[in-house]
């Protein structure tokens, strides 16, 4: 205390942050967001990160490197595309995902001279890019952006690196630097060479060379000219979208409003960044302002994630029923649709309709699970053909159609892993295995289904391998149908129930006659269900009648006279059952009971695993 | 200093190795030809086409491909073949009417191997420089990226004539299809674009107009054209068309008319006018003979015993639509017609027929022929057939047929090479195939229209469709294209005609 003035003993000096800690905060900040993201990402998403690579496609050939460069910003969705596949393992794809996150977070400290105090800022780029990743929810089905999930990573790691350039040449050297971005990032990434030329001007404009303003200028022209130079080049461009081409392909409409919020502000970063004073000496940061900002960067990152990261549960439960059932694990499909807690989405209900039946458990199984039509929680037109209308058609045996609407979408959302496994399935079902090969080839060339591939290039080479195939197999029994012209104005289930339910011949398996009767069911179409329930009875005589057929016949034995069910061998509990029901209604009759939802919740309690609680209260049911 | 010139010398060593494709002195011959992709075998060629690479499909430590004419000879290495464009058309000029020898010598472990010649007959008729398209996915509703495209036979060169994504956005999407050229040459040509801005871009040698051919008193714009090859005069079929779908058939789709006749279109007073107009027959699929005096069209004739349920019933009784070819005499000067007259009875035979086309000396008729249907793109039976209109004789042109779809087909316009499209490939996937015919009347075997890239199509999800030749190539860019579509549409007037479309029965 030798030599202090008195004022200086009262008051002691704001405590310091540690140089250590400051130099290692980029490293340590860095890395515990890249941790905590592969970690939620391996957690949660792996089976929607595994849908994301099943959604793309990448083939290492010439024609298809032809087809991305067709527009411009064609290199970005090739190499976004590229990196897409590595979710196959999401592990290792989440692991490289992350590690470009942390390659942001580097060059945005680089090139905006960052300083290590603000290491948690230069993260907000990276978390504005998980976000605009992890946002797409149902948009995966329905994008036409190539390589969706990283094209804001690829585009923005080269807006950051165009600008790195030419903070890096000198000169004239600097004038190359814009031209080159103009002249060659154009064509390669689109609308992020001009976010890159615009983020170059202002940050000469900010600075001291001596020619700021010439280069500046030479930006905001460039920024103008090349789209229109390069209109006459790209023949499938419009002339408005060379302006914007490289953008995901999200709407200018209210509807897509909100999607847009991370991405215009990661557009608005490195525009704002150069006017921002964010150099400070190490030594005059006091623990408490550290604090703030460390916690005030960091709340940002969490309310972004938190606003922005999809997390509908019922969208997880169809993408993880769907690679469940992809792998036959029917099991595990009804153990994802079992723990649902809330409403189903028609998807999630017909899934489970579909695995139940494999397993031959539907006549005593199907109410037993939470039923309804919850819409896809999107602002998108879901279609269920989309998100799961292929694998439903597949497996009822709906070849012509399941290949069609693969075809159909691959034309409008580009081609995808996902459409090719079941063009291959549905072209050697179909006895066309020249069509198969094709597609065979195709996978043959992708880095990870090479080996499924080959599987189904036996079938090509031996088609009766396919009869012998675990899955095929299960498939054919359904497939024993006549040809002729039909449409399913692309409503699946709907098409499913009538087709099923409504048709008829003597072809038909006890596995077709199993699928009409559910189908009639769903229906509750009285005449239709006595028609499927007698075909059914007559191909499973040998076998017990299952407890929901018998529900069935006792409720429509009873509210319609047209069949005697007198001399119906009911299984006792069932028959006993049903007289408690009937009483139980009786004495809870309201009006409209079954929109009540006191006494829906009454009935559920005690019957929700019945057809009748099906028949009476499941109403107003869309399907889409 | 050493290890660099080491590095010098194993530089040069694959350089030069690189440079002198020989071949081998000493080898054992096969019987059986080499197996290559696309498999070329014995075909006649055109002087004037581009380099027919190869790949070998079959294993060997080396490749070395000869092309062999007389004394004459090519030689190249690796699996893979890509000629040199300049070489290639210097090497197949000086074979007009001779014939080339494609020769594969392929190193086993036991040494070389030469394997049987496969022959290319060089034609001395040359095939017209260039072709155009439409570059499509074989999808059924969905179509999002069409383009119509050019490319020069003789070399590789492809280019764009309109792509439809210069218009369509993403709500308002843009259909363009049936391109048509007058007597092969561009100056005067049309296609269509439906939905977003919409219309027909007509080129004359007075300029391009965009042009609604709807009228009150017809069923739809023009659809499939045929180009007056004298006169400023468009024939086009109008149709009402309705598609659906196979639950298991292969064919996958019926694409069939609800309602189809014949109009004719005077460029010049931009008037629309009547050829067919009968309730009772679906008529579709014009085609002039080349002195403008006859035009020949396919026609199904169907009585509708429900009219409350018309679309259901055309729908159900799709395989009762079978075309016959009929042809009407025409005086360009008054723009009158003949009584019709049948040329075909496909029907009788339980056959129908679509798409005729004459040859350019006016002698053979070549359509293509399948059970039932207009839409034989999508109907594996189809093949084509040939009527030698001296002698009315008809026959399957088995040379060039194969047991997939063979549809859509162009004369070249010196009547010796024939542009068709096939599905053999793949069953999905429609490319273009070329084949000579001869002055006897005889097709030769036909070949895969080449690419650079031997295994390009099998990378190539696309369809090729409406392959027409033509003797120069379309000069106009496709964004001026685009600024014609993005104009004003002009409505075609409708000029009644006597005698047609009157007195008739059965109108819906």
């Amino acid at each position: 205390m030798k030599g202090k003035t008195k004022s200086q003993a009262k008051v002691a000096p704001p405590a310091m942050v540690e140089g250590n800690l400051l130099k290692r905060l980029p490293l340590i900040a860095g890395l515990s967001f890249a941790f905590v993201v592969w970690v939620l990402f391996n957690v949660f998403e792996h089976e929607f990160l595994f849908r994301v690579q099943e959604l793309s496609l990448w083939l290492p050939t010439k024609v298809y490197f032809d087809e991305h460069m067709l527009v411009p910003g064609g290199l970005m969705s090739y190499i976004a595309c590229f990196l897409t596949q590595f979710f196959y393992y999401p592990m290792l794809g989440s692991l490289i995902y992350v590690a470009l996150l942390l390659v942001v977070q580097w060059m945005t400290m680089k090139v905006f001279r960052i300083s290590s105090r603000h290491a948690l800022l230069a993260l907000i780029p990276s978390a504005l890019i998980l976000c605009c990743s992890m946002e797409a929810g149902y948009w995966i089905f329905q994008i036409k952006t190539q390589g969706y999930f990283y094209s804001m990573l690829v585009g923005f790691l080269f807006v950051l690196s165009a600008i790195w350039a030419y903070q890096t040449a000198k000169g004239w050297g600097r004038f190359a630097v814009i031209l080159g971005v103009a002249a060659v990032g154009y064509p390669l990434f689109g609308f992020y060479a001009s976010l890159a030329l615009v983020g170059i001007a202002l940050w000469a404009l900010r600075s001291n060379e001596e020619r700021r303003g010439a280069m500046a200028l030479a930006c905001v022209v460039l920024v103008i000219a090349t789209p229109i130079l390069y209109y006459s080049v790209y023949e499938q461009t419009r002339f408005a979208n060379m302006f914007t081409v490289g953008m995901p392909a999200f709407t200018f409409s209210k509807r897509d409003v909100f999607t847009w919020i991370p991405y215009v502000l990661l557009y608005l970063f490195p525009l704002v960044l150069p006017f921002v004073p964010l150099k400070h000496d190490a030594e005059s940061v006091t623990k408490s302002s550290f604090l703030v900002e460390v916690l005030g960067s960091a709340s940002v990152i969490v309310v972004l994630g938190l606003i922005f990261w999809y997390r509908d549960p019922n969208f997880r439960a169809e993408i993880k029923m769907n690679h469940a059932m992809e792998r036959l694990e029917w099991r595990k499909a009804l153990d994802i649709a079992k723990a649902q807690k809330q409403t189903p989405t028609r998807l999630i209900v017909l899934n489970k309709n579909l695995a139940l039946l494999k397993l031959g458990r539907a006549g005593d199984e199907m109410f037993h699970y939470l039923d309804g039509g919850e819409a896809p929680n999107s602002p998108l037109k879901i279609r269920l053909m989309q998100v799961g209308g292929k694998m439903l058609y597949y497996h009822y045996a709906r070849m012509n159609f399941c290949y069609r609407w693969c075809l159909e979408d691959a034309v409008e959302y580009g081609w995808k892993i996902d459409y090719l496994k079941y063009m291959v399935r549905t072209s050697l079902i179909s006895g066309e295995p020249a069509l198969a090969q094709k597609y065979i080839n195709t996978l043959k060339k992708t880095l990870f289904y090479r080996g499924w591939a080959e599987k189904y290039e036996k079938m090509v080479q031996n088609p009766k391998l396919i009869a012998k195939d675990r899955e095929m197999a299960s498939i054919l029994p359904l497939y024993q149908y006549e040809d002729q012209l039909d449409g399913d104005n692309s409503l699946v289930e709907i098409y499913l129930l009538n087709y099923f339910a409504h048709t008829y011949n003597e072809f038909s398996t006890p596995m077709f006659n199993e699928a009409a009767l559910m189908c009639a069911l769903t229906l509750k179409d009285i005449p239709t269900f006595w028609q499927c329930f007698f075909r059914y009875a007559n191909s499973h005589k040998a076998d017990r009648m299952p407890t929901h057929y018998q529900e069935a016949a006792l409720l429509y034995g009873n509210l319609e006279k047209g069949v005697d069910i007198s001399k119906m061998p009911f299984d006792k509990m069932v028959e006993l059952r049903f007289q408690d029901f009937m009483k139980f209604a009786q004495k809870h009759a309201v009006e409209n009971v079954e929109r009540d939802p006191e006494a829906k919740k009454l009935f559920y309690e005690r019957y929700g695993n019945t057809f009748w609680y099906f028949y009476f209260f499941i109403r107003d049911v869309k399907s889409y | 200093m050493q290890y660099k010139s080491l590095l010098h010398i194993l530089f040069g060593t694959i350089l030069l190795a690189g440079c002198t494709a020989a071949v081998p002195e000493q080898y054992v011959e096969s019987a059986v030809a080499s197996s290559i992709h696309p498999a070329y075998g014995d075909i006649t060629i055109p002087y004037n086409i581009a380099p027919l690479n190869v790949a070998y499909e079959m294993e060997g430590k080396a490749f070395v491909s000869e092309l062999k004419c007389g004394a004459r000879s090519l030689v190249m290495k690796g699996k893979q073949t890509d000629w040199k464009l300049k070489q290639w058309q210097r090497f197949l000029a000086s074979a007009k009417g001779e014939n080339i020898e494609f020769n594969t010598y392929v190193k086993t472990s036991e040494g070389w191997v030469k394997y049987r010649s496969i022959n290319w007959y060089v034609a001395e008729e040359p095939i017209d420089p260039y072709i155009s398209y439409r570059i499509i996915a074989p999808s059924y509703v969905t179509y999002e990226e069409l383009s119509i495209r050019q490319r020069e036979v003789g070399t590789f060169d492809e280019k764009v004539v309109y792509n439809n994504m210069l218009l369509s956005t993403g709500k308002d999407g843009q259909c363009i299809n049936c391109h048509s050229y007058k007597n092969y040459k561009t100056d005067n040509m049309q296609f269509h674009a439906r939905q977003h801005k919409g219309g027909t871009l007509i080129v004359t040698t007075d300029g391009v107009k965009k042009i609604s051919l709807k009228t009150d008193s017809t069923i739809s714009a023009g659809v499939y054209p045929a180009w007056h090859p004298t006169h400023n005069l468009i024939a086009y079929s109008v149709n009402d068309t309705g598609q659906s779908f196979h639950t298991k058939k292969n064919n996958k789709i019926e694409v069939q008319d609800l309602k189809s006749d014949l109009i004719l279109y005077d460029i010049d007073r931009n008037e629309v006018s009547l050829i067919e107009h009968d309730t009772l027959e679906w008529e579709v699929f014009p085609a002039w003979a080349p002195d403008g005096k006859t035009l020949y069209y396919c026609s199904a004739h169907m009585e509708i015993q429900d009219y409350s349920q018309r679309e259901r019933e055309i729908i159900d009784r799709y395989q009762e639509f079978q075309y016959n070819i009929y042809r009407k005499s025409f005086d360009p000067d008054t723009q009158t017609f003949g009584p019709s007259e049948l040329v075909l009875d496909a029907k009788a035979m339980n056959k129908s027929a679509t798409f005729p086309r004459i040859s350019p000396d006016g002698r053979y008729l070549l359509f293509a022929m399948a059970e039932y249907g207009c839409f034989h793109i999508w109907h594996k039976d189809a093949d084509l057939y040939l009527i030698d209109l001296e002698t009315m004789e008809l026959r399957n042109v088995k040379e060039v047929n194969s047991s997939d779809v063979e549809s859509y087909h162009s004369w070249s316009s010196n009547g010796r090479w024939m542009l068709f499209t096939s599905r053999r490939d793949d069953g999905g996937y429609t490319r273009l195939y070329i084949a000579y015919f001869d002055k006897e009347g005889k097709a030769h075997q036909p070949f895969l229209l080449p690419q650079r890239n031997p295994y390009f199509y099998g990378d190539y999800y696309k369809s090729y469709n409406v392959p027409e030749f033509m003797i120069e190539p379309v000069s106009i860019t496709p964004q001026e294209f685009a600024g014609y579509l993005n104009e004003e549409v002009i409505s075609a007037k409708f000029r009644s005609q006597k005698g047609v479309g009157e007195n008739e029965m059965n109108k819906d």
